[in-house]
């Protein structure tokens, strides 16, 4: 993979520019999009671990972005720690936004596990539930203010082929959910059922698997398209990358691809490639970093780098430097002969910006 | 007085074999002021009771008849003996230094290893990932998943000029859901899905 050393374009891009950001690992990733005229979509959200800041408002800040006024729209693909983690303060700040998230995490089994959670894990951490309960009351905030409706609902639920913006001008812009697909949505709500539990059943965190209602979108602006693949997987039948490939026409390759799943094989479908991508197209991948498997791994690098080459990584896919810092290693010292390998969980987030012009391709 | 009787006893078991009951009586430095010999044969007793095996005890707890102060002085010597022996907690204290603790989320559970991510609870300090040994896992624990809490102190106690270091490991325990708890849950459930019908597209 190209190893770029140019240093980041500091000023706001041009009303005719598209730009696609990819801030990752911190803890998670996080993507920013412009489609002109200084408005945006933010899709995810990661925190840095070093100085905790969220990096994408910390960016948009330093261009002079107004983020109330100028974010449509704030999307939580999926409900895991890496992709939601600070989600409600970006959209607490983005107060234009909608908030998109998949339609079955407003469904009463996804309450039920949000509660859940929330009695288990009371004061521990932040978690993904307790994001998504803090997003659902600021959504229900904003909706029983007093005084005419609102132009936009705060809350958008998506589903296989929904259109959730879009931008009348020139050029016009649509962003649509790719997934997930009525299946998924059935199989997810099953499966919560399940793991619900039962009286007398030792109280823990509940077992599931939000990557099979990841939000994938298509963004259409003008003639080009993008693709954020979330971390969709690519199936089962009926659902992930198997179902858009069968269930949507989509009327542009896309020419930018945010890989999936942090470039692993669990999210790669073949046809994605050749049927939904132009050959060659920019790939960005944020590296997964938050156990002992790091993501990519050497054969998911290698698989990409034969399908294109334009890939890009926003961070080292390791944890940071061979030593962990010397505050970490004289906390970890304390923690006797049955610990190993002390290290910062997730480190410092990368950036990774992608601009063109409406009349250009991306990336060049 | 402790501290006394020791030496003096030894000097009476160097005296005793050969001296006079004078002599003993003497040495000990039991005259006629201090307390009588079986008073103070008790105390020694007592503290040895409470140190010592039971037929230790036994033998210094032996009523002494017409050779009182012989019977007092032997005890004293035994009694020296075993306060070498005296277990280091009498008269030193056992100090705790360096308590810290964390609470930490299970990252995975596989080859022989458990990964955490700690934060400090008691003291400022980074968040850091670590694997431990599943032998830290205390009995009970083994059903420790991904995603469960776990608490971590670590502590350095000093005892006899040495320091020890000891970690622990504790799988939060939350017991488990009543009836009356997942009732509660599925009607709060309920009533946020149909509030959330009203506000979404």
């Amino acid at each position: 993979m190209p190893n770029s050393s140019s240093r980041l374009l500091t000023e706001p891009p041009a009303d005719d520019e598209i730009e696609v950001s990819v801030f990752g690992p911190g803890r998670g990733e996080s993507v920013l999009v412009h489609f002109g005229k200084n408005k945006w979509i933010i899709v995810d959200s990661c925190i840095d671990q070093v100085d905790r800041s969220i990096p994408v408002l910390e960016y948009l800040e330093r261009l002079g972005v107004d983020v109330s006024k100028d974010v449509l729209l704030v999307v939580a693909t999926h409900a895991h720690d890496d992709h939601i983690a600070g989600i409600a303060e970006v959209f607490k700040r983005c107060e234009s936004a909608s908030f998109v998230c998949s339609s079955a995490l407003t469904a009463e089994e996804f309450f039920a596990l949000l509660e859940i959670d929330a009695r288990v894990h009371s004061g521990v951490r932040v978690r993904a539930f307790s994001e998504y309960d803090k997003v659902f009351r600021i959504a229900d905030a904003r909706a029983s203010r007093p005084g005419p409706a609102p132009a936009f609902r705060p809350l958008k639920h998506a589903l296989e082929s929904r259109l959730l913006l879009e931008v009348d001008g020139a050029p016009t812009v649509r962003v649509t959910a790719l997934s997930p697909s009525d299946e998924a949505f059935r199989r997810s709500i099953l499966a919560w059922k399940t793991v619900i539990p039962i009286a007398g059943e030792r109280r823990g965190l509940a077992r599931i698997d939000p990557n099979d209602l990841a939000v994938a979108l298509y963004i259409e602006i003008g003639q080009k398209a993008i693709i954020l693949g979330a971390d969709l997987l690519t199936g089962p039948d009926g659902c992930g990358w198997t179902a858009v490939l069968r269930n949507i026409a989509l009327p542009l390759k896309a020419s930018l691809f945010k890989v999936p799943h942090h470039g692993s094989v669990t999210g790669h479908h073949d046809d994605v490639w050749t049927e939904l991508l132009v050959s060659d197209p920019v790939a960005l991948i944020t590296p997964f970093r938050g156990g002992r498997k790091a993501l990519p791994s050497r054969d998911d690098r290698l698989r990409i780098c034969t399908l294109t080459q334009k890939a890009f990584l926003a961070a080292a896919i390791t944890r940071p430097g061979v030593q962990p810092s010397p505050e970490i290693r004289r906390e970890a010292a304390y923690l006797g002969p049955l610990a190993h390998d002390a290290g910062e969980a997730w480190g410092r987030a990368g950036h990774i910006q992608a601009r063109s012009y409406f009349d250009e391709k991306i990336g060049e | 007085m402790i501290s006394q009787f020791p030496a003096a006893a030894h000097d009476a078991a160097s005296t005793s074999t050969s001296g006079s009951i004078q002599q003993v009586s003497t040495v000990t430095g039991l005259t006629a002021n201090s307390p009588p010999a079986t008073q103070a044969h008790q105390e020694y007793a007592s503290i040895a009771q409470q140190w010592h095996t039971q037929e230790q005890a036994k033998s210094l707890l032996e009523e002494p008849g017409t050779g009182t102060r012989v019977q007092s002085a032997k005890a004293l010597l035994e009694a020296s003996r075993f306060k070498s022996r005296l277990p280091t907690m009498r008269g030193e204290q056992r100090r705790v230094y360096d308590l810290k603790k964390w609470s930490g989320v299970i990252l995975e559970i596989g080859d022989g290893l458990l990964t955490v991510e700690l934060t400090p609870i008691d003291h400022a300090g980074p968040i850091f990932q670590v694997d431990f040994n599943l032998a830290i896992l205390s009995p009970g624990d083994e059903i420790a998943r991904p995603g469960d809490v776990v608490y971590v102190t670590t502590r350095t106690t000093r005892r006899s000029g040495y320091n020890r270091a000891t970690t622990e490991l504790r799988l939060r325990r939350t017991g488990t859901w009543s009836d009356k708890e997942l009732t509660e849950i599925e009607g709060l459930a309920r009533r946020r899905a149909e509030q959330f019908k009203q506000i979404a597209d």
